[in-house]
Parts: C-alpha cells; sequence; structure tokens
C-alpha cells in the first residue's frame, strides 16, 4: 500500500528513464530518425506523458485512494496494538469470547485462507480428479481391455497355428485357392 | 553375346570354378580327415572376391545406373543386379563362416559348401537376368541346390521331412512359371522381358485375360520363394526342419531373389498392362505380415518363430512395391529394406545356430540366461531382434520408415496408402511381443547355470560383423540409401507411357 502511495513518482522516475535512455515514450518505440540525446531539452520533452499524468495526481503526487488506504491500515493497526499492548484497557483475549471478532481474527491469522484456498484450487481437486482417472481409466480399461487384447492376439495367434497342419495336401489345397483367388483379383 | 567381362560373368566364372574345383578337389584328396575349415576358406575367399569385384564396378561406375533392360542380350550389368549380388553375397559370406562351426561333426563338406556357391550363382543371376529362359535358368540353379541342402541333415526326419515339402513346392512353383512364361511367350513372341512388356502394353483387349492370367501366374510362382500369403505354408517348415544355417540361405538370400525377379517382372509388367495391382499387392501385404506376426508370436521354437517373423517382414516389403506407382521412393524402401533385413535375419538364425550348438536346444526355454552363458550371442541376438522390429537408432528402423513414409506419401492418390501405413505399423509393435519375449528370456530370467559357455570363434566373427553392420549403418544409414535409390527405377510411372 505504500508502495501504492507512491506510484506516481515511482512511474515518473521509469518514464525518465526508459525515454532518456532508450527513447520510449509512452510505450512507443522510437522511429528510425529520433536521436535520443542526453540533454535538459530531450529530458523535458519526453517528459510531458508523464508530467501529464503528474497534473492529475494529488499532493506530493500521491494516489488518493493508496494513500488512504495505507494511512488507514496503519492507523487501525497502531490503535489496536495502543490499546492491546500498551495501555492494556482491553485484554486480547476477549477477542475470542465474541464469535465476530474471533471470526475477524481468524480470517487475519490464516491470511485471509489464500494458502488454503491455493491448496484447495491447486491440490486437492486436481488430486481427486487423478485418483478418478486412474481409477476409470487405469484400473477399468487398462487392466481389464488390455488382457482382452492380448488374449485376442493369443486367441488369433493360435488360431495361425492350427492352419499349419503339417499335412502337405492342405498347402497344397491353401496354394491352389490362393492362385484362383489372386487370378480372380486381378481379372475382375 | 555375353560379356565375359561383365560383373555376372565374372562371378559366375570365379563362383563357378571354385564350385566345381571343391568336389574335385575332395574326390582327389587321400587323406582321412575333415577339410572343413579348408572348403569353408577357400568358399570365403571366392565370395570376398565376388564381393570386392561388385562393389568397385559400382564404385568406377562400370555399370549402368538404374534398372536396365538389354535388349540383345540375356543378362544385363546394371546396379539394380550388383544391389542384390551384394545382398547374396554377404550372406553367403556369413553362412560359410559360420558354417565353418556348424558343419565340423557332420559329413560331406565339399557338397555342402559346393551347393551353397552354385545356390548364390543362381540367385545373382536372377538380379541380372533380362530374358525369361535365362530367368528361369537360374531360379533352378538356386533352387536345386537349396533342395538338396534343406536335407542335409539326413538321418534327421524332420530335415528330410522339410526338404520334400520344400521341393514339391519348389518343383510346382516352378511349373508355375513355366506356364506363365509359356503364356507371355505365346502372346509377344519373345523371351526378351523389355520386349514382352512392350508388346503386352500394346495388347488387344481380347487377349488381355491371359495376359492377367499370366501375371497372376508370376505372383504365383516367385510368391511362394518370397513367402507370401497364401503361398507360404511350406515355409515355417522347412525354415525350422533345415539345418540353421540352410535356413538362414533361405530366409535371407532366396526369399530376397523371389522378389528381384518379382521387380523385374511383375511390377514392371503390371504397370505397362495398367492393371489395378496396387490393390492387390496391398492386401496380399496386409494379410503376410499379420500371419508372419500372428504366427511367431505363441512359438515355442526359436527357429519356427524366426521363420515367421521373416514371413512378416516379405509383408513390409512388399508394401514398398504396391505403392510404387504412386510414390517416388516406393521401390528404393524395397530395396532399402530387403538388404538390410538379409543382415538382420541372417544375424538371427546364426546367433540361434550358435545356442543350437553349444546348448544343444532351440527350445526358447534353452534360451533362458543366454546373457551370462554367451554374452556376445545374446547381445547379436537382442540387437538384430531390435532391428528388425524397427527400433531405432538401428538400421531396421530406416528402412521401415521409409517404406511407411511411402505408403502414407501415396495417400494423395489412392485412399488405402495410409491404412497400408498403419497396418505396417500395428504389425511391427505386435512383433515386439515376440521379439521382446526372447530378449527377456536372455537377460531377466535364469537358465540352468551361470556358467560362461565358449562360443565359436566363426560365429563370434560372423555375430560382430553383423552387429557393426546393423548399428553403424542405422547411425549412418546414407550408403545404403543412396545404393537403394541408385538401384530402383528412376520414375516407374514413366513406364505407363509406353503405349
Amino acid at each position: 500500500l505504500v508502495g501504492f502511495a507512491f506510484e506516481g513518482q515511482i512511474h515518473s522516475m521509469f518514464s525518465y528513464y526508459l525515454s532518456h535512455y532508450f527513447g520510449i515514450v509512452d510505450g512507443k518505440l522510437p522511429s528510425s530518425s529520433a536521436v535520443v540525446s542526453n540533454s535538459a531539452s530531450s529530458f523535458s520533452n519526453d517528459n510531458t506523458a508523464a508530467n501529464s499524468e503528474e497534473e492529475n495526481r494529488g499532493f506530493l503526487n500521491l494516489n488518493p485512494i493508496a494513500a488512504i488506504s495505507s494511512l488507514g491500515a496503519f492507523g487501525i493497526g497502531g490503535f489496536l496494538g495502543y490499546i492491546f499492548y500498551i495501555q492494556r484497557k482491553v485484554n486480547p483475549k476477549k477477542i475470542n469470547e465474541n464469535i465476530v471478532s474471533k471470526a475477524i481474527w481468524q480470517f487475519l491469522y490464516n491470511r485471509w485462507y489464500l494458502n488454503s484456498l491455493l491448496y484447495w484450487i491447486g491440490v486437492v481437486i486436481q488430486l481427486s480428479f487423478y485418483r478418478k482417472i486412474y481409477k476409470y481409466f487405469e484400473g477399468m480399461f487398462m487392466t481389464e481391455v488390455n488382457p482382452a487384447f492380448e488374449y485376442s492376439m493369443i486367441f488369433m495367434s493360435k488360431i495361425a497355428k492350427i492352419a499349419q497342419t503339417g499335412n502337405i495336401q492342405t498347402y497344397l489345397y491353401v496354394f491352389s485357392a490362393g492362385i484362383i483367388v489372386i487370378a480372380m483379383l486381378l481379372l475382375i | 553375346m555375353i560379356d565375359l567381362f561383365s560383373t555376372p560373368s565374372l562371378i559366375t566364372i570365379v563362383l563357378g570354378s571354385v564350385a566345381l574345383f571343391i568336389p574335385v578337389m575332395d574326390a582327389l584328396n587321400k587323406e582321412k580327415g575333415s577339410k572343413n575349415k579348408v572348403y569353408s576358406a577357400i568358399s570365403f575367399g571366392a565370395l570376398a572376391l565376388c564381393l570386392v569385384i561388385v562393389i568397385s564396378r559400382v564404385l568406377f561406375g562400370e555399370t549402368i545406373p538404374a534398372l536396365s533392360f538389354a535388349r540383345n542380350g540375356v543378362i544385363t550389368d546394371d546396379v539394380f543386379g550388383a544391389f542384390f549380388s551384394v545382398a547374396f553375397i554377404i550372406v553367403s559370406i556369413m553362412v560359410t563362416v559360420s558354417s565353418w562351426s556348424y558343419m565340423k561333426k557332420k559329413s560331406n563338406h565339399a557338397a555342402y559348401y559346393s551347393l551353397i556357391l552354385l545356390s548364390s550363382i543362381g540367385m545373382i543371376l536372377i538380379g541380372y537376368s533380362t530374358d525369361f529362359v535365362m530367368l528361369l535358368v537360374s531360379w533352378e540353379l538356386m533352387s536345386i541346390p537349396t533342395y538338396a541342402l534343406a536335407a542335409f541333415s539326413k538321418r534327421d526326419p524332420i530335415s528330410n521331412e522339410s526338404a520334400i515339402k520344400y521341393f514339391l513346392f519348389g518343383a510346382l512353383s516352378t511349373s508355375i512359371i513355366i506356364l506363365a512364361m509359356g503364356i507371355v511367350y505365346g502372346l509377344t513372341g519373345t523371351t526378351n522381358i523389355y520386349d514382352s512388356i512392350i508388346s503386352m502394353s500394346n495388347l488387344k483387349t481380347e487377349l488381355m485375360p491371359f495376359a492377367l492370367l499370366s501375371v497372376g501366374l508370376f505372383i504365383a510362382g516367385f510368391g511362394f520363394k518370397m513367402g507370401l500369403v497364401p503361398f507360404h505354408m511350406w515355409l515355417p517348415d522347412t525354415y525350422s526342419g533345415s539345418p540353421t544355417t540352410v535356413a538362414t540361405l533361405l530366409a535371407a538370400a532366396t526369399k530376397k531373389a523371389g522378389f528381384a525377379a518379382a521387380i523385374r517382372i511383375i511390377i514392371i509388367g503390371l504397370v505397362a498392362l495398367n492393371v489395378h495391382w496396387s490393390f492387390v499387392l496391398a492386401i496380399i501385404a496386409v494379410f503376410t505380415m499379420t500371419a508372419g506376426n500372428l504366427g511367431a508370436l505363441t512359438q515355442k521354437s526359436v527357429p519356427r518363430m524366426l521363420a515367421y517373423s521373416s514371413l512378416a517382414q516379405a509383408g513390409y516389403i512388399l508394401i514398398g512395391l504396391a505403392v510404387a506407382p504412386f510414390a517416388a521412393a516406393g521401390i528404393a524402401a524395397s530395396l532399402f529394406h530387403i538388404l538390410n533385413h538379409a543382415v538382420m535375419i541372417s544375424a538371427a538364425f546364426i546367433a540361434a545356430a550358435a545356442v543350437i550348438i553349444v546348448i544343444t536346444g532351440y527350445n526358447i526355454e534353452k534360451f533362458k540366461g543366454l546373457g551370462y552363458r554367451m554374452p556376445i550371442t545374446a547381445i547379436a541376438m537382442t540387437i538384430a531382434l531390435l532391428a528388425l522390429a524397427g527400433i531405432p537408432p538401428l538400421n531396421g528402423f530406416w528402412s521401415k520408415l521409409l517404406l511407411f513414409g511411402s505408403a502414407i506419401d501415396s495417400g494423395h492418390q489412392v485412399w488405402w496408402g495410409p491404412y497400408l501405413a498403419i497396418a505396417g505399423v500395428l504389425n511391427s509393435g505386435l512383433s515386439l511381443g515376440y521379439y521382446i519375449w526372447i530378449i527377456r528370456k536372455m537377460y531377466m530370467e535364469d537358465g540352468e547355470n551361470r556358467i560362461r559357455q565358449k562360443e565359436p570363434k566363426p560365429f563370434i566373427a560372423v555375430l560382430i560383423f553383423a552387429i557393426g553392420f546393423m548399428v553403424i549403418f542405422g547411425i549412418w544409414y546414407g550408403p545404403i540409401l543412396h545404393f537403394a535409390t541408385m538401384a530402383s527405377p528412376s520414375d516407374i510411372t514413366q513406364l505407363m507411357h509406353i503405349k
């Protein structure tokens, strides 16, 4: 928030750097005729875009919303710290007695539950998805369909072995049938 | 007239000479005792020399770029053939070196290595063939030695049964291919592949059903070797019943030879016929990869599991061929995956072979605690399986990425392109079900003991090479991708304008 408060200052610093050393103004690359010079006049010209933005800024080029948010958070935290731990007017343990304050405390303590959210989205949901894939693909398809393919190939192989009778008359019959089939395929 | 100094001719001369020399040397050898190491070393030397010839010719620009057809010959010296030659020779080298230990206690070493070399010649010539008759002869040269190799454990009834099934289906598929070639010859009057494609593109309407029938028969015939559904039934039995090093050759090399022939004939021919064949290939690709992965899922035998896995990988490769007319990188992606898969599946099978030799068992329970007992084999198996699954930064990831990317790219022309990519990705995930299962057994379960077993050095050498290939070309995939791009037709859709 402090950084956002001084966003305008940081913006003008980088704008000057880019325009002065690379000739980049408003995110556009310089044309071939543009010459980047290290003079005060080029500095003042290149900073026109930054200057126009600075005109819209408030006191000390601060972003008012960011400045108020930052100072407000500072103030709230400082006030609570002063009450609880310096003046000791309120016992911190009383936070747990009120449901609302306890909920707020836990929300802040668990860093807005961001870690838990990321864990659920990135780990838990994906793991359950992959486990389902494993169960239905690996478990069903690979375990049941793969053997079916294997047994069918072995079955066809056994048929091929049975066809190889060793009987020469069978071989001659197949040979003759083959000639007839080839001749028919060519003639038709 | 065949140029004797062309790459396929030189390879045929070198490998053919050694393949014929080894049995003669064995017959003339009067000393008793195993010459397994000698024959393995001679075969390795011949294959290494051929690899140097192929790579140097490509690097020095002495091969025809991309895929070409010879109008006045039966073979052509192009980068497409060189690409497949590199894949076949690398696999053959890995098989030959690992056989140094695998064949130690077995007999007929000379015949074994000779048959591997002869089959390699056949595979390599398939990649270079531009004539139907040459393709057929190469196909048979590749297949017949592998029939004998599949039955090499002649006292093992499972090996004999697998070889019989392989032989019967091989003979059936060859007869279907010959029938298809006969139909094409009857329609076009030529056995030259390019001339027949030109003729078929200008075919009369009433003859079109015969042309389509021939294409269907080609798909069936080559699909047998590629392991496409529904022509795949023999594959798991044969790969699991054969000696594991022979299964490596079948899974990593002969399967790719089927793709080499398929790309030259089926894809190019179907483009000329302007038939909606892509959807048929896409359906076959989806069924193939799904059947392969489902079949492997509950297997207890590791070689059988890898056999089904190679079935699934063929489905992935077919994705690139299915989207070839609609995606610029379709065929390049398939070629990229062909070379990567050749090394990956070879490493996996050879690691399984090492376990079979040392621990004498191929059940997946035998792989428990392998990380302690055979650490290098376990690491190689782990890297190979992860590369097959397409885990970065291994080489399999990049080729699968390109395959599925091509399928998605084709989506702006055909509605089923992205769905094909989805099927590929789902199947890749499904494949992890059994790849990771093996890795778990090796590292996370305890075996009978934690005693470190002696891993045979030839296996270690091959597996370390494979690990280096998969890791280095997983990080630095540029050279292989560039090689695959060079080997693929520059624009398959240009063939649509032959008419």
